[in-house]
């Protein structure tokens, strides 16, 4: 299961497993995307290399304009995995703050 | 306890490798790797075989063979693909576009095993992982 909708305050909701097969969908969503780019990963359970092929060339896009895209609400499991590839010295991010 | 899964290399085939993997770790009690980091470790694998090493094209097989206690956990993917040593790839030399193209999957596994390895023998890639929650 993977979820992306817009929410009321302009933040984009990421929900489920963003994976090699939902990837696309993610792409095509965040491609439309103009301006600045919230997006709210309070339940997001799972990415692989292909979500964050999706999130690094929505960021490098948006960035052009002085942007990016800024990750909030991300927990412990899926900021491992920010910090081992790298996305820590890329991204704004903000941990969940039930996060210890 | 220990097996071996054969496959056909084909666009999702990680899915059906993963679930029986994931059985068998709740069936041995395995702590040396979480649920979610041998999703990973599975998808990233298999997807890099079935994208770059021609294999999958050619209608060919993989195997992984696995052992497994509840504190060790050790994987090996083979595929009769063109030769490719993916962790000769020096992570610090990555650009944006590289991490985008496949190169993020190396920097996870690399990240998430104990011991990565690699060999080609008879033909076929032996990419070795090991597993000790350390």
């Amino acid at each position: 299961m993977f979820e992306i909708e817009t929410m009321d305050d302009g933040r984009i909701r990421l929900a489920g497993r963003l994976d090699a097969a939902k990837a696309p969908r993610a792409q095509e969503v965040l491609d439309l995307v103009d301006g600045p780019c919230v997006l709210d990963m309070s339940a997001l359970e799972y990415i692989s290399s292909a979500g964050l092929g999706v999130l690094l060339r929505t960021h490098k896009r948006l960035m052009a304009d002085g942007e990016g895209v800024h990750l909030v609400n991300v927990n412990s499991h899926i900021n491992d995995i920010f910090t081992y590839s790298g996305f820590d010295r890329l991204f704004h991010i903000e941990a969940a703050v039930s996060q210890g | 306890m220990e097996g071996t899964l054969e496959f056909p290399l084909e666009h999702d085939c990680h899915q059906g490798v993963l679930e029986r993997l994931l059985a068998q770790a709740n069936a041995t009690g395995l702590s040396a790797c979480a649920p979610e980091d041998l999703r990973l470790i599975v998808e990233e694998v298999l997807t890099n075989v079935v994208k770059y090493s021609g294999a999958a094209e050619r209608g060919a097989s993989g195997t992984v063979r696995w052992r497994m206690w509840p504190d060790r956990l050790e994987l090996a993917f083979e595929d009769p693909g063109d030769p490719f040593d993916p962790l000769g790839e020096d992570e610090d030399d990555l650009s944006d576009d590289e991490r985008c193209e496949g190169g993020m999957g190396i920097l996870l596994i690399r990240a998430l095993a104990s011991e990565v390895g690699y060999r080609r023998e008879d033909g076929r890639n032996r990419l070795l992982l090991t597993f000790t929650g350390v």
